[in-house]
């Protein structure tokens, strides 16, 4: 390709860029400025204020050590619940029974976020499904909404597929006939699959694991829809902060933390990720 | 079809970053003739393919077709037809969409467009195919399409990239004696490139054997199989036998210490030989009560088919091997004594060792 | 009768029913969904009565409900086809350009995927805020396009690197400029990585919640944002009956898509 045809073609590429880059420098500056109470209009000087008072606030420790918890909890509940479909999905023996965990997997995850938060509501609520059921058993009813149960439930719904269809194009590239090869070397199932097919996954459990972390730290409509306030992780702290007071000085300079500590995060995970890669290969 | 034009190249050169892909090679190819480039991947036959159709830019030489530069020509404008290596078919176009897609492209008539592809369908026998998709061919099919679509267009001169490498070998067969039958009867400039030394033997009127970048021999198809110009070259093109040998107080040839009639040494070289002989080519007698001549013991036998092949060893430890065409169903057996006749017109002798 | 063993499955039957149970969570929403649209309560699923189709009819009479649904359906038109437009150009520079920044270029337009909505949202709010163009239709439109290009991307970069660069040399070796060479042989076989590319970024469009919660204003609501707090206000089916038309939305694109595609080829592509 010729360089100036390719400019053209990197011209809408670059205008989009431009414009990320103009909203972020402008989120940055408003950090740095305060707000009038209440307006929509911020003013100088430039500080740093902002800053120095949420990481003297341990309301924004808690929602960081929250929302490090809780997406750590997600991603371990997704690869022990998420390995077994990814595996039944890349080894099922009829197409049949792929279409339709496919089908099924991508019409869940097609019908929108809102759709299944309210779900889960109707599910877990106070006066939902399980714990009607426990009344009519004459059982005392659980509070499964308005608490990390009910946020890591939904999430991990919302997680799952995602993380069950980057498992399974990372697992079917593995050849089966590995695997037939072990047994006819005489190793048993359970041995074939702890010498052979485990080490093989490594990598693409990796990369679904730091996929359903990364989505788990972001996560702000579950935290938000059935944390009812009382599960505060980053995304919905940041949130309150324009909803409740409209200080968005000081919810950009939460959002400029939120996002430090995600590269640094994701720098160490995806570095943990090539490490793990590259032992397997 | 249209006038093929005789091709010439000069001094062409091509290098990407620090490897040489092209070194000053120089070519020419008369009107209809055909010509074999012959190497392992990496010699540069591609890149001198590619420079020809216009999908490389030479650093230095120049590419004439027809006496007229190619290289200020767009490769949509040269009018080089090339079969690509696997095809390089649209697979979202039928065969004969496929086939007409260049006279689409130079607005020819759609009535004549379409007397033209089934011309060209026919030329190829697969007219009964023409509103098939090529995922629904077979190979030699798809070969046929691809060779369809490049003659229909009446090139100056056709371009060929492994042209059946992606047959099996029955089909391979049958399409080398098809294509050249089709280069005889269109009398077509061709080039095509080439790892199979057998398929640029039987396809072409002239092979350059090509090794980094630079014409190491260039010669008829019998001359490259018969008189290797390098070890290179008959180690490429599969010389079964290079024989050791040295040179007597005559200049005469001597392998395992007995002379070869007739074969002389080059002269002012070294005194270590190699010679180079097809397997095909030496003659094997049994050795009679007084036996003279070049004496050795079958060791190994094995049933080639039209053909058996023995390995002989001769006095230190060298191994001759033999292709002996077959006279009835007798096999001579391992331990036997034989006498091998090496004939000095059938030998290539080569300096240095293998 | 000797009970036969089948040696030969890969997966051991519990294994087997661990991930179908896996399965049936990732899909239970699904159905108490419809099930409570028509319900006479939230939380009373069919419970007594008949089904009803009052929710339905409550959705589709809401002023809010149609207007925020008209803003949805119109923003994620609008991001499709603008995303498409980006998209095309930026893949083929990125899969068969030459220029040294291309790699760079798409980890660029990749941040959206990476860094949180919170803080996109947050980031936009800043910029329209500090601007003065405050938030709204336009503001929401561009941030979605923002946030679907990356989607888009992939399965468009995916499909265009699948394919045999030969065939364009083919089309110029006949006779095609480059450009038409493009429009003829290659563009037909980027259909399926548009068609993907397209439906993630609609799907994008039409769900994006945190975003979108940014650049609402009491004018301008798409419809994740109006069902939320609809739900905070209400809480009667009315939202549950939307989630089922989003459903039936969601299982008629998986279905197409199966039909066009093979949802095979859609996962290799995305």
């Amino acid at each position: 390709m010729r360089r100036p045809t390719g400019l053209l073609l990197a011209f809408p590429a670059i205008l989009v860029v431009i414009l990320l880059a103009a909203v972020f420098a402008s989120v940055v500056s408003v950090s740095l400025l305060q707000a009038d109470p209440g307006g929509a209009v911020f003013h100088g000087p430039a500080s740093l204020r902002n800053y120095t008072r949420l990481l003297g606030s341990a309301d924004a420790w808690r929602s960081v050590s929250n929302t490090l918890r809780l997406s750590g909890i997600v991603t371990l509940i997704c690869l022990v619940c998420g390995f077994p479909l990814a595996r039944l999905l890349a080894r099922a023996s009829s197409a049949r029974t792929r279409r339709m965990i496919l089908f099924c997997l991508m019409a869940t995850f097609f019908s929108g976020g809102v759709t299944r938060a309210y779900a889960w509501l109707i599910i877990l609520g106070n006066r939902g499904l399980i714990n009607q059921s426990l009344q009519a058993l004459g059982l005392p009813s659980v509070a499964l909404i308005n608490n990390e149960t009910g946020v890591v439930t939904a999430m991990l719904n919302f997680v799952l597929p995602f993380f069950v269809l980057t498992l399974f194009s990372a697992l079917r590239t593995i050849p089966d006939t590995l695997e037939s090869a072990a047994r006819n070397l005489g190793a048993s199932r359970a041995r074939t699959f702890l010498h052979v097919t485990l080490p093989l996954s490594l990598p693409g459990v990796a990369a679904s694991c730091f996929l359903c972390f990364a989505l788990s730290l972001g996560a702000f409509l579950f935290p938000e829809m059935l944390g009812g306030g009382r599960v505060q992780v980053l995304a919905t702290a940041i949130y309150d902060r324009i909803q409740t007071t409209y200080d968005v000085p000081s919810a950009a300079a939460l959002a400029m933390l939120f996002l430090l500590l995600i590269l640094c995060l994701l720098a160490v995970l995806g570095a943990a990720r090539q490490v793990v890669t590259r032992r397997a290969t | 079809m249209g006038a093929s034009c005789p091709l010439e190249i000069e001094g062409l050169s091509k290098r990407y970053g620090q490897h040489q892909a092209v070194d000053g090679v120089a070519l020419s190819v008369a009107e209809g003739e055909t010509l074999a480039l012959l190497g392992p991947s990496g010699c540069g036959k591609t890149t001198v393919l590619q420079s020809i159709a216009g999908f490389v830019t030479p650093d230095a030489g120049d590419i004439r077709l027809g006496g007229e530069s190619l290289l200020p020509i767009p490769p949509e404008g040269r009018g080089t037809a090339m079969l690509f290596q696997h095809y390089a078919l649209f697979p979202h176009m039928s065969v004969g969409g496929n086939v007409g897609f260049g006279l689409r492209m130079a607005r020819v008539p759609k009535a004549e467009a379409r007397r033209r592809v089934e011309e060209a369908l026919r030329l190829v026998r697969i007219e009964a195919l023409a509103s098939r998709r090529p995922a629904q061919l077979s190979g030699g099919q798809r070969q046929r399409v691809a060779l369809a679509r490049a003659l229909v267009i009446e090139p100056r001169l056709l371009l060929l990239d492994e042209p059946l490498g992606a047959l099996d070998q029955n089909l391979r067969e049958e399409m080398q004696t098809e294509l050249r039958k089709l280069q005889r009867r269109l009398g077509l400039t061709t080039v095509m490139v080439t790892h199979d030394q057998h398929e640029a033997i039987v396809l072409s009127d002239k092979i350059a054997v090509m090794r980094n970048g630079r014409i190491e021999q260039a010669g008829t198809p019998l001359e490259i199989h018969d008189h290797p110009g390098s070890h290179y070259v008959a180690t490429f093109t599969g010389v079964e036998n290079l024989l050791p040998a040295t040179r007597s107080s005559t200049d005469i040839v001597e392998i395992a210490g007995t002379p070869i009639a007739g074969l002389h040494a080059p002269q002012g070289t070294t005194d270590a030989l190699t010679v180079a002989i097809r397997a095909s080519a030496v003659g094997m007698r049994a050795a009679g009560a007084k036996p003279s001549g070049l004496l050795g013991t079958i060791v190994f036998t094995q049933v080639l088919g039209a053909a058996i092949r023995y390995e002989v060893a001769l006095p230190g430890a060298l191994l001759v091997r033999v292709d002996e065409a077959r006279r009835g169903t007798a096999i001579w057996e391992p331990g036997t004594a034989v006498v091998l006749d090496l004939p000095a017109d059938r030998c290539t002798v080569l300096t240095g060792n293998a | 009768m000797r009970r036969r063993i089948d040696h030969a499955r890969a997966v051991s039957p519990l294994a087997a029913a661990a991930g179908l149970a896996t399965l049936a969570f990732v899909v239970i929403p699904l159905p108490f969904i419809v099930l409570s649209a028509i319900s006479h309560g939230s939380y009373r699923l069919l419970g007594k009565g008949s089904p009803t189709l009052e929710w339905f009819r409550n959705f589709v009479t809401n002023d809010r409900f149609m207007a925020a649904l008209g803003n949805s359906v119109s923003i994620a038109l609008i991001t499709t086809a603008v995303t498409l437009l980006i998209g095309l150009p930026t893949a083929v520079v990125v899969t068969r350009g030459t220029f040294p920044g291309r790699r760079l270029l798409l980890s660029l337009v990749s941040l959206p995927l990476l860094i949180p909505g919170v803080i996109v949202g947050t980031a936009a709010l800043g910029f329209v805020a500090q601007t003065g163009i405050g938030p709204g239709y336009w503001p929401i439109t561009v941030a979605m396009v923002c946030a679907a290009l990356p989607l888009a991307l992939r399965p468009i970069i995916a499909n265009l690197s699948g394919l045999d660069q030969d065939q364009e040399k083919a089309a110029r070796n006949l006779g095609a400029s480059p450009l038409r060479g493009f429009c003829l042989v290659t563009l037909p076989q980027l259909a399926p990585g548009l068609l993907a590319g397209g439906i993630f970024a609609f799907i994008e469009a039409m769900d994006n919640f945190s975003i979108a919660a940014f650049l609402t204003d009491i004018n301008t609501t798409t419809l994740p944002i109006e069902a939320y707090s609809y739900i905070r206000d209400i809480d009667d089916p009315t939202v549950a009956a939307m989630a089922t038309l989003l459903i039936v939305m969601s299982v008629l694109i998986v279905m197409v898509l199966d039909r066009l595609l093979g949802l095979d080829k859609f996962l290799d592509l995305s």
